[in-house]
């Protein structure tokens, strides 16, 4: 027991102690997990021992919760309006690199088809460092922002064949090695029929089995259950992957996909998140200290050409794809270096198949520093670009705007798609704005599913959840929830964080009207009010009212009503010690005093020439 | 210096190139009310009482709005139903607006030429307003000569020529205040 404390004791405060340098020189909080690693590892400080290994087999699982995320951003509408830079640029990078790669460790004495996988594998680069390094740039929505995330969405996708499928094609050749090494027992053949039949049984699940199951959960509204259910479904998928010997990010990647139009998924997304953060953080940290300094000192001439070779490879056959695809040169040198290091998949990758494909430990260690150092040396290379860049043309445009990112930034958000909400809903939609929406109820969910309506499970008052729905880019946030006091609560919240947001509410009655006025909503609309009167006009029709007289009297009640229930307001504030319960009666009373002193003769006088010259307007001169 | 008031009808401004030019320029003018009749009264639930106040603090009031169907848009209509009530705009007492000027201000999508006595329309736009004048003559205003652009349709995709029209309002306007 001390000793885990002590050892979490050292990787955490690492983390704490070094990361914060990392975000003040800008080199990203990947690259300051991995420097940390290194410090306290085995060549620096010595404060972790044997144990390491086992904390990345542990950490590993970061990956598998990222890929799990990267799962569920993976929405058709996504990849349909990206489909050109992510199967255009992506499969060009892929090929390419892995071409030139290939060539390179051929070149070198090994076997074609351990080149192939080489090259692909260290064609991918790393998303955690690149895009948060353009992050911190603002690129994220620029030309060589959605060009990265494009390249690295294809790689997320091409990295299910490369981890699974390859190692396959080359078991048959490296069969006898396998077999004394014992990493997996079952021929060929029937570990293939494995992997399609696990890869079927994931697909059909989440499609007929994790929805029941989530919605199930969602209804006792428990939000610790939610999580440990997530973290359940991460968990299981990654011991089953595990038992049948294929990479576990892949099942979880898989899983991810198939939720990824789930109405659960911003819910799902917000719970996994801090312990995905973390759990990377540690992958890192774990990386760094288990890097094998040994090998590098030893031949550090072949490892210096191996980095130099990689970064370069890297950046050439990037330039040439961002060339292709029209990136300006500005653009094209900031893309090709952004993206020009090694991939945590190819750690994962050294460490579980290396010698499957028959690739010399010491070999597979190198090729392992080597990419942990081209992660190192990344930030330092685009400083050096923006530097160089900035020298020679100050006035460079990189802030060429995108296509706008598609979809989740709906201009308006509705909190709570009951009978109030749904109504406005689908209005809005039927005026082609789109709308996000969240609702808590998950029978409601479910039902709207039956209809083709889109809702998304989650409680709006949290505001993890209000952030990956998008509410910084909202305009409108409408709050159509049932519970009246939530209303308030989530006006009140909304009005302090997101002041920029016009805030439309639902109110249960006048009183209700009231708090929320206060909680700063700036239209407030009484949830039963126009469908009263609407209904109060059919009675008078029914009664042989013209339908025009009856419209425009309900039209005049409603301007007294809004007028009493203003006026009210100020006398409201002095009695809030009365009970709920009296105040309904009371106010009662005061509007049916007010509809006894209202006049209702105008409704009819602009037609009725009698009545006009029976009470003159007062004349004037 | 005299308040002009432009009461302003128009069903379908996210539409509009002219009207919406017009407004603009109108806009740009010192003790000048735009009053935008769509826009407050969707419903054409008229607030009678609000209507007759700005009236009366106002000097000179304009109808602007385009030619449908030879007549005004059908708000301004219900408008002039409901506002110049009797006792406010007309009879014994009716003397709200008197010694006002009323000024209408449209566009055609037809040229010139169709509305003439030998022209498609057969009559000039003058005859066409003949209500909006008898109008003003019984609530005692001074009926100004309209302001009028004609061939919209062409005018359209004109940015130059619109442009020059909605100066051509502006100075107007301007006149009428200062004279």
């Amino acid at each position: 027991m001390q000793n885990f404390l002590w050892e979490a004791f050292v990787y955490l405060a690492a983390t704490v102690l070094v990361v914060p340098f990392a975000k003040h020189f800008r080199i990203g909080a990947a690259v300051g997990y991995l420097i940390a690693g290194i410090i306290i590892g085995p060549y620096l400080l010595k404060l972790v021992g044997s144990e390491r290994e086992t904390v990345l087999r542990f950490a590993e699982f970061g990956l598998v919760m990222v890929l799990f995320l990267e799962g569920l951003q993976l929405q058709p509408t996504v990849l349909w309006n990206l489909r050109r830079s992510i199967f255009g640029m992506g499969s060009a990078q892929l090929t390419l690199s892995t071409i030139a790669i290939g060539t390179l460790a051929w070149a070198c004495g090994l076997t074609w088809q351990t080149s192939i996988l080489l090259g692909s594998i260290l064609s991918l680069s790393s998303s955690a460092i690149t895009m948060q390094a353009l992050e911190e740039r603002g690129h994220e929505k620029t030309a060589v922002g959605q060009s990265s995330f494009s390249v690295l969405l294809f790689q997320d996708l091409a990295a299910i064949p490369l981890l699974a499928i390859f190692p396959l094609l080359l078991i048959q050749r490296t069969h006898s090695i396998q077999e004394s090494h014992g990493t997996s027992t079952h021929p060929a053949w029937l570990q293939a029929i494995l992997i399609i039949c696990i890869m079927g049984a994931i697909v059909a699940s989440g499609k007929y089995l994790l929805r029941p199951i989530f919605r199930f959960i969602a209804r006792l509204r428990s939000r610790e259950l939610f999580t440990a259910t997530a973290l359940v479904l991460i968990i299981a998928i990654t011991l089953i992957m595990e038992l049948t010997g294929i990479p576990p990010a892949l099942g979880a990647f898989l899983a991810g996909v198939v939720l990824a139009n789930n109405e659960y998924r911003y819910e799902l997304e917000a719970d996994i998140e801090p312990f995905k953060g973390l759990l990377v953080g540690l992958f890192f940290v774990s990386v760094g200290a288990c890097l094998n300094f040994g090998a590098v000192i030893n031949a550090p001439a072949l490892t210096a050409s191996i980095v130099l070779a990689l970064i370069l490879l890297k950046i050439v056959t990037l330039f040439i794809v961002g060339r292709i695809f029209n990136l300006s040169l500005t653009e094209n040198f900031l893309f090709s270096i952004s993206l020009a290091q090694g991939s945590e998949f190819a750690f994962v990758f050294f460490s579980f198949s290396a010698n499957a494909i028959g690739l010399p430990e010491n070999i597979a260690s190198l090729l392992n520093a080597a990419v942990a150092l081209s992660m190192l040396f990344s930030p330092l290379f685009v400083h050096m670009q923006q530097y160089f860049l900035n020298r020679v043309t100050p006035t460079h445009s990189q802030n060429k705007e995108f296509a706008p990112l598609p979809l989740q930034e709906h201009p308006v958000i509705i909190a709570g798609f009951g009978r109030f909400g749904q109504i406005v809903g689908r209005f809005l939609r039927a005026n082609n704005i789109g709308c996000t929406i969240l609702e808590l109820n998950a029978d409601t969910v479910f039902t709207l599913e039956k209809f083709d309506q889109k809702a998304f499970y989650g409680d709006a008052t949290r505001v993890d959840l209000l952030e990956s729905a998008g509410i910084a880019k909202a305009k409108v946030f409408i709050i159509a929830i049932d519970e009246a006091e939530k209303c308030t609560e989530l006006a009140t919240l909304i009005k302090k964080l997101y002041p920029h947001l016009h805030i439309m509410a639902r109110a249960y009655d006048v009183i209700h009207a009231h708090e929320l006025h206060e909680a700063g909503a700036d239209i407030i609309e009484r949830e039963t009010f126009s469908s009263s009167l609407d209904l109060g006009i059919e009675a008078l029709r029914a009664l042989g009212f013209r339908a025009h007289f009856a419209t425009r009297a309900a039209r005049l009640f409603r301007k007294h009503d809004e007028k009493a229930v203003r006026e009210m307001a100020s006398i409201e504030k002095m009695e809030t010690y009365v009970s709920l319960a009296k105040r309904r009666a009371r106010e009662l009373e005061k509007l049916l005093q007010r509809d006894n002193t209202k006049n209702d003769s105008d409704i009819d006088k602009a037609w009725d020439l009698a009545a006009q010259r029976s009470t003159p307007t007062e004349p004037t001169t | 210096m005299k308040r002009i008031l432009i009461v302003f009808a128009h069903p379908a401004m996210e539409k509009s190139k002219i009207q919406k030019q017009l407004l603009a320029s109108a806009a740009t003018l010192q003790s000048l009310t735009i009053h935008d009749l769509y826009e407050q009264y969707p419903d054409f639930a008229i607030n009678v009482h609000h209507e007759q106040e700005l009236l009366r603090i106002h000097d000179t009031i304009v109808f602007q709005f385009p030619f449908y169907w030879y007549s005004s848009p059908s708000l301004l209509k219900e408008w002039l139903d409901l506002v110049l009530e009797y006792g406010f705009a007309y009879g014994h007492s009716g003397t709200a607006l008197a010694g006002k000027q009323l000024l209408i201000a449209t566009s055609t999508g037809g040229s010139q030429e169709v509305y003439q006595h030998e022209g498609h329309n057969k009559y000039t736009m003058r005859e066409f307003l003949h209500p909006f004048e008898a109008t003003a003559s019984l609530c005692g205003m001074s009926y100004l000569p309209p302001f009028i652009i004609h061939g919209a349709h062409q005018l359209r995709t004109n940015e130059e020529a619109i442009q020059q029209q909605a100066d051509r309002y502006r100075e107007h306007l301007l006149l009428l205040q200062t004279s």
